[in-house]
């Protein structure tokens, strides 16, 4: 089967995924104790003004109509509105989109260039004390929750060192703010992935190194240095590259804690907000979305997998 | 009776390293990526009783002895430190706010002059109690289900199967927001939805485990023999998979308390004036240039306790698994 045409087998099996998430939303919503509009107007609000507001956003419809509405919406990209702001969820996301991406994107590049790296050194040096220190550095990092890390990070460079800003995101049309901003907040997020992509890479490398093909190659003479970064890292970074695939939605998970920890702009702060003030029409929005861009990413790293490893037949 | 054979695990190859420690469940959905029907932590070992040989190995291995040793002390403290705390852990001192680490307060005061350390020492009661609760009640839950779904197979496994899926396809952290989000923020709900977080897991790799051994010779004897479906669950599949899914178990209580203390840390867990570490880290964020102490100390709580518990868990699967053990 060519790769087009299991891209789009995976493709249409992914569609079901999202609209079972996205069912489950619409109905936790509607059974929140009390309802969306109590939540939002608190407990003391008077008849007429929940009334007004559930008419407002459709509450008082049979559920049948208010999820057709809501699907229909959907498939328009009209994401509501949210019930704190009243502002539609889909301008609040537009407004702090870039900030995520910034902060997953930096945290995936710190992961990558101290994890991988390091794995790769530590499999080389096995058994030597600069691995042991390296495993004890790398079982600390997976041990360390990223908001803690951040506290560390922040009270050392930003509050010790003065090198980094301490709060808040900076202006994203400056690049060398926008980027002292990230330096901190990637670090945070990238240090716990790296340490397992250590862990991963040096577990692989020496899967690898250990297999007939290698030991071919030194006896026919090949150069040590060629074996290990062309032969065997070639084939170690296969299992490398799909754990990262894996690491990206942690990276969501855990931005959501960082934005906090940094008082940064970005999905998490919005959802947590949300969550705090009982926003739940927003609550609803922000989630379909992460479950969107979760699903998607699971299944770009299929394909990516099977485009790198040959011995993968599109399963 | 160990009626584990040597299975050939090399479908799991390349997937070796990377078993353990996935914060949000990576293990597993890596391991299906591999497609493999063969559970996590097949290779028991063939020779003689497992659990004996198991006990001696970890027994062996410094670095789990350390993080068995850790494990006791966040035990102990959990239980007997409220007991012998220097200070009252909700009592104000409107003198004391703010006191830097001194004699008579360790780990100095927060904004009400509570003491740090008297609220670390009850934030362990409150997280180990959490975590190793939420993370028993998944693996009671999750195992039963996991075993009834891949032994009664059929529409009931694929609907198991697809519930699962939708649940684990947020990472942890986002999962217990929206969960907590649904319920309210309170003390049950939150062993409620970190049981929820960690449940699909058990169901997964039990499942799995379930799944393999239904086609075993013994089985079909029980079956020949007209033992009942319930029977042939209970006595024969679950005490063959308890073990694999224990292990799996170690490393899930430290997501437990990693979720827990993430939710406290968002406001959405343990409610003041009760403490949590995630919750102490939160309230000295904002005062972080004044008073880093108060975030310091119960984060360091919650490192102890993680670290720990990954190095019992690393034991762990090094002496299932020799062929990890690098």
């Amino acid at each position: 089967m060519p790769i087009f045409t299991y891209a789009v087998r995976r493709l249409l099996l992914a569609i079901p995924t999202v609209l079972v998430i996205v069912t489950a939303l619409f109905l936790l919503v509607r059974i929140v104790p009390g309802d969306a509009a109590v939540a939002a107007l608190g407990e003391n609000a008077t008849e007429e003004s929940l009334a007004a507001l559930r008419s407002q956003y459709g509450l008082d419809r049979p559920l049948a109509v208010q999820y057709a509405t809501y699907m229909g919406d959907l498939l328009r990209g009209d994401l509501g509105v949210s019930l704190a702001t009243r502002r539609p969820v889909g301008s609040l996301l537009a407004a702090n989109y870039q900030y995520t991406l910034d902060l997953m994107f930096g945290s995936l590049f710190v992961a990558i260039l101290l994890g991988v790296p390091s794995g790769i050194y530590s499999a080389v040096h096995r058994g030597r004390v600069s691995d042991g220190i390296l495993r004890i550095v790398s079982l600390l990092g997976i041990s360390t929750p990223p908001f803690y890390l951040g506290v560390l990070l922040l009270l050392l460079f930003s509050v010790q060192l003065s090198w980094f800003p301490v709060l808040g995101a900076g202006d994203l049309s400056d690049p060398v703010e926008r980027l002292r901003y990230l330096v901190l907040p990637a670090f945070t997020g990238g240090i716990g992935i790296a340490s397992y992509l250590t862990r991963v890479t040096r577990s692989a490398m020496l899967n690898v190194l250990g297999e007939d093909y290698l030991r071919t190659a030194e006896a026919k003479g090949v150069r040590p240095l060629l074996i290990t970064y062309k032969h065997a890292l070639r084939n170690a970074l296969i299992p490398v590259a799909t754990v990262t695939g894996i690491y990206v939605t942690v990276l969501i998970g855990n931005a959501v804690l960082i934005e906090i920890v940094f008082s940064r702009p970005g999905f998490g702060r919005l959802l947590v907000g949300s969550v705090l003030q009982r926003d739940y029409f927003t609550i609803q929005s922000v989630m379909a979305v992460f479950a969107v861009i979760v699903v998607v990413t699971n299944l770009v790293i299929d394909l990516i997998y099977v485009l790198i490893d040959p011995r993968v037949r599109y399963g | 009776m160990d009626d584990r054979s040597p299975e050939p695990n090399d479908v799991r190859r390349h997937g070796d390293g990377f078993q353990s420690h996935g914060p949000e469940g990576t293990e597993d959905r890596d391991m299906e990526r591999q497609d493999t029907t063969a559970p996590a932590l097949q290779a028991q070992n063939s020779e003689g009783s497992g659990r004996r040989t198991l006990r001696a190995k970890l027994l062996k291995n410094t670095l789990a002895r350390i993080g068995m040793a850790g494990i006791a002390i966040m035990v102990v403290v959990a239980a007997f430190g409220p007991l012998v705390m220097p200070h009252d852990p909700f009592k104000q001192d409107l003198f004391n706010r703010l006191s830097p680490p001194s004699a008579e307060f360790l780990m100095g005061t927060d904004q009400y002059g509570r003491d740090v350390l008297s609220r670390t020492i009850m934030g362990t009661r409150y997280s180990v109690l959490i975590g190793f609760v939420s993370a028993f009640a998944a693996f009671v839950i999750g195992t039963a289900l996991g075993i009834l779904s891949g032994y009664v197979g059929g529409r009931l496994d694929q609907l198991m199967n697809e519930v699962v899926n939708v649940m684990m396809v947020f990472p942890g952290i986002l999962l217990g927001i929206l969960i907590v989000a649904v319920l309210g923020p309170s003390f049950t709900n939150l062993v409620v939805t970190i049981t929820l977080i960690l449940a699909p897991r058990f169901v997964r790799v039990s499942r799995g485990l379930a799944i393999a051994l239904k086609e075993r010779d013994f089985i079909m004897a029980a079956h020949a023999l007209g033992q009942s479906r319930l029977r042939v669950m209970a006595r024969h599949i679950l005490p063959n998979l308890v073990s694999e899914v224990l292990v799996m178990a170690t490393l899930w209580t430290s997501t437990a308390i990693l979720a827990e203390a993430g939710l406290s840390f968002l406001g959405l867990g343990i409610q003041p004036p009760l403490p949590s570490w995630g919750g102490m880290i939160r309230d000295g964020i904002d005062i972080i240039q004044r008073a880093p102490w108060l975030s310091v100390y119960p984060g360091l709580a919650i490192v102890v306790t993680v670290l720990s518990l990954n190095l019992v868990g690393d034991g762990v699967r090094d002496a299932i698994d020799p062929r990890l053990s690098n």
